[in-house]
């Protein structure tokens, strides 16, 4: 029987080809278009570390006086840690793994003949840093404790940029020169790029190239190494190094947990520390302010996928909406040009239901074959997603979820565009259509 | 014209559903046609703002020295003197801050010291003549070289020019020019030329005290901020003092290509420990296609969306009406029997697509209305104008004429014979 209507619906659609494709281009390019949005946002949505994101967290605690005024255009200074408060919460070693991090944007040189220098991005860094976020490493090893305490003129790099300066030699113990520091290299990381960065500065370009070094930031401060971050300070008195100044703000902090309780014991062991500060009086906000961000929550608190991609989306969708209810209308005249066949088969005995289905049938292949052209629009159109220099564009991608998305979608579409008009045509009655024909 | 209106409505009240789905889709396209639209208008008059300088003249070399310890003054003349022997380079500055370079020093500056204090402790600027102010500096030349149209006043002195002391934000600088948008906002109708205005420094607990020179038609921000604060910005009488600056050429047009070339191996020449990242050297047009370069994207991005939506719903009427001409056929036959013209069928159909598209217009105003409260609370988004529902209404009846115009010329041409059938 399903066969028969599989058959009846080719027949119909060689009786009208302009009708047909007009149609199977209408979803073909609202399903394209919406793919083309959703894949941008999917992209940019996705887990930055699949598998360990659910454990990762970043706490708030929050230095500001109470009538400091926030600047709303930019960044939230309490969103930041002060040196002094992201030194305490490392050092009272509450969360399974913890690091405090930041930026940086430094000059690289060598002692090489012909070297131009040229600027390389990455983080200062403590040594949990590696386990924590899963970083792998293919050569010689990251730093431990120690070489924080004694502040090491240590460097680990990505593999990329290691392979840019020495080749194929070993790196482990040569010397590079980052702002006129010379630091010895001692371990390479596998490639390792989450998307977004989350742990960085909200500031920063999150989508942009991942880091290609890392040093300790106790090295960092100890040698004044200028950050790349976001520094507010509330101080009221000249300040003699905003990298430790307790009222500037500019770091960031990530804690690894486990488990549930582990992390109502973090938010409390938080709660105890801001209090604490406001009895020493370096902290004026209530105790309660503190709290413990995860992974997503910071995401989408501080607003780290561009909003524009939410709008296009949207738009998408509606865009796809239109293009629903203009297949609905040609559908359904496409449909009710057969009225005097309906009502044939209705008067030899075709129940409703077999009328709705057999309708419903060529409204699911007009759907395949929208979708099948779905997927070249939105391959399409993300090729010109990819062609425009924002720094996440390149990102834009489909994954065989997406493609199987895209057809689902185009089928669902048509189902939905077909149902009222299937249901129109199933209403014909018997005699008075045969009388009429 | 009217007469013909009642067998219009009554023919549509028999093809209830059709026209129905109909309207929904001209409604649905009319909303999100007027809240694309305004979203177009709103980027496009924020990428079309005037910076103030001449764009089409300058070249703009971002150089970090990377050797410690230098006479910066010494070296920014050693550099601008080299650069200014390039053939074609009319004129080389050196500065910070440019319009939407984003290297932006935002200071509170008000009209007299107490109020930076009450701004501190009020949250608000308005009343108190305050504004958060962009600086700019540069060297000797910066406002003829950078194209500022000077409306008041005179440039700075060259014995004005002071260098930024170590450890400091910005130079102990005692004159400053205006942008007038700024001028109106601190100090209304009166003169403005001879007034002094304060600036509070993080860290220093007397304000800077300054001297307005002169007034300028327009300058930007650095980084664009809330509509109206954009031109709260001043240059100020200071040299840069980083160890890294920003070169401006000045050229004509076709130059500025070259002469970026050629500027960047004149400097590594005369210093090679310094960076010169290649994507820091630049045209001044193409630093401000970058800056706006999101807002491009998106621009496209909806107008492509918004023509999408007419063509689409452009064949879906053309469709329905084709399909009703076709559907009757017979009744078109029989008026043109009982003495119909041809104009008249012609102008029935029109007519009648006219209708259908006004009620879509009609109901797409509630619609187009409730999706901007929605986007108004989600995004930063402003209320739609009222021009836009009748420019997007005028719009969608000439589209949905258009879509019409085939199958209503084909049913004028139906003969009267087929009465007879």
């Amino acid at each position: 029987m399903l066969g028969h209507f599989f058959e009846l619906a080719l027949r119909s659609f060689k009786k009208n080809i302009v009708l047909t494709s007009l149609m199977v281009v209408a979803i073909g390019v609202g399903v394209g278009a919406s793919m083309t949005m959703i894949t941008v946002l999917h992209v940019l949505t996705g887990d930055p570390l699949p598998g360990r994101s659910e454990t990762l967290f970043t706490p708030h605690v929050d230095p500001l006086p109470i009538n400091y005024k926030k600047d709303p255009a930019s960044i939230e200074p309490s969103d930041l840690f002060t040196y002094p408060d992201a030194m305490a919460l490392l050092d009272a070693r509450k969360a399974d793994r913890q690091a405090a991090m930041a930026g940086a944007s430094l000059p690289l040189t060598m002692e090489r003949a012909q070297f131009r220098p040229f600027t390389v991005q990455g983080r200062f860094t403590t040594s949990d840093f590696f386990p924590m976020f899963g970083l792998q490493i293919e050569a010689g090893q990251a730093w431990s404790d120690a070489e924080d305490k004694a502040r090491a003129r240590v460097v680990v790099l990505s593999n990329s940029l290691s392979r840019k300066l020495f080749g194929s030699e070993t790196p482990v113990g040569q010397t590079i020169r980052l702002s006129d520091h010379a630091f010895t290299v001692i371990g390479v990381t596998k490639a390792w790029a989450p998307k977004p960065m989350f742990y960085a500065d909200p500031n920063s370009k999150v989508f942009g190239e991942p880091d290609a070094f890392f040093l300790p930031l106790s090295t960092a401060i100890d040698q004044n190494l200028p950050a790349d971050a976001s520094f507010t300070s509330w101080s009221t008195d000249p300040v003699e190094n905003f990298m430790t100044d307790a009222r500037t703000s500019w770091l960031q902090f990530w804690v690894q947990i486990g488990s549930a309780e582990g992390q109502a014991r973090y938010l409390e062991f938080l709660r105890n520390y801001s209090s604490e500060q406001k009895r020493l009086g370096r902290f004026e906000r209530p105790a309660e302010s503190a709290r413990l961000y995860t992974l997503a929550d910071w995401v989408q608190h501080e607003n780290l996928v561009p909003r524009d991609v939410h709008l296009q989306a949207i738009l998408a969708v509606a865009f796809l909406a239109v293009c629903i209810t203009n297949i609905m209308a040609l559908l359904l005249t496409k449909f009710m040009k057969r009225t005097g066949e309906v009502g044939l088969r209705r008067a030899l005995g075709a129940s409703k239901s077999a009328i709705m289905i057999q309708f419903s049938i060529e409204a699911l292949m007009i759907g395949i074959g929208g979708g099948a052209l779905g997927i070249l629009a939105a391959e399409f159109g993300l090729w010109i997603v990819r062609q425009r220099p924002d720094d996440y564009a390149k990102l834009a991608q489909m994954d065989i979820e997406m493609i199987s998305m895209t057809i689902v979608l185009s089928i669902i579409s048509a189902l939905v565009a077909g149902l009222l008009p299937a249901w129109r045509i199933s209403r014909v009655p018997a005699a008075l259509q045969l009388k009429e024909g | 014209m009217l007469m013909q209106l009642r067998p219009i409505l009554a023919s549509l009240r028999r093809h209830k559903l059709t026209t129905l789905i109909l309207v929904a889709q001209v409604a649905l396209t009319f909303a999100i046609a007027c809240n694309v639209a305004f979203m177009i208008s709103s980027r496009a008059q924020k990428v079309m703002v005037q910076t103030g300088l001449n764009e089409a003249t300058l070249t703009v070399v971002h150089v970090k020295d990377l050797t410690k310890g230098q006479n910066i003054r010494a070296k920014h003349d050693t550099d601008l003197a080299n650069l200014s022997s390039i053939h074609g380079v009319q004129a080389a500055v050196a500065v910070d801050a440019l319009p939407l370079n984003a290297f932006d020093i935002n200071l509170v500056m008000c009209t007299t010291p107490e109020a930076i204090g009450r701004v501190e402790s009020e949250d608000s600027y308005a009343g108190n003549h305050c504004a958060a102010t962009s600086i700019f500096d540069g060297t000797q030349g910066a406002l003829s070289t950078l194209g500022l149209d000077l409306v008041g006043g005179r440039d700075f002195l060259p014995e004005e020019l002071a260098e930024v002391a170590p450890m400091q934000v910005l130079p102990d600088a005692h004159s400053v020019i205006l942008p007038v948008a700024l001028a109106k906002k601190m100090f209304g109708e009166d003169q403005v030329l001879g007034r002094n205005l304060y600036i509070g420094i993080p860290g220093r607990s007397e304000p800077l005290e300054l001297h307005v020179v002169g007034l300028v038609k327009h300058l930007l921000r650095p980084q664009l901020r809330d509509a109206g604060t954009n031109e709260d910005t001043v240059l100020i009488s200071g040299l840069p003092g980083g160890s890294a600056v920003n070169y401006v050429l000045k050229s004509s047009e076709q130059d500025r290509a070259t002469i970026a070339r050629a500027a960047v191996e004149t400097l590594l020449h005369a210093d090679p420990n310094r960076l010169i990242p290649q994507e820091s050297v630049e045209t001044y047009t193409e630093l401000r296609n970058r800056y706006f370069q999101r807002d491009v994207t998106m621009i496209k991005l909806l107008a492509a969306a918004a023509s999408a939506l007419f063509i689409v719903t452009a064949i879906g009427i053309a469709g329905l009406a084709s399909f009703w001409v076709q559907q009757r056929r017979r009744s078109i036959g029989v008026r043109r029997a009982l003495g119909s013209t041809r104009a008249e069928v012609l102008q029935y159909f029109l007519l009648e697509n006219g209708v259908l598209v006004a009620g879509g217009v009609l109901l797409g105003t509630v619609s187009a209305w409730f999706f901007n409260a929605q986007l108004m609370r989600q995004f930063e988004f402003g209320s739609l104008p009222t021009g836009y529902y009748f420019v997007a209404g005028v719009v969608m009846l000439v589209v949905g004429q258009v879509a019409a115009i085939g199958p209503a010329v084909r049913a004028s041409k139906v003969p009267p014979i087929v009465a007879t059938r």
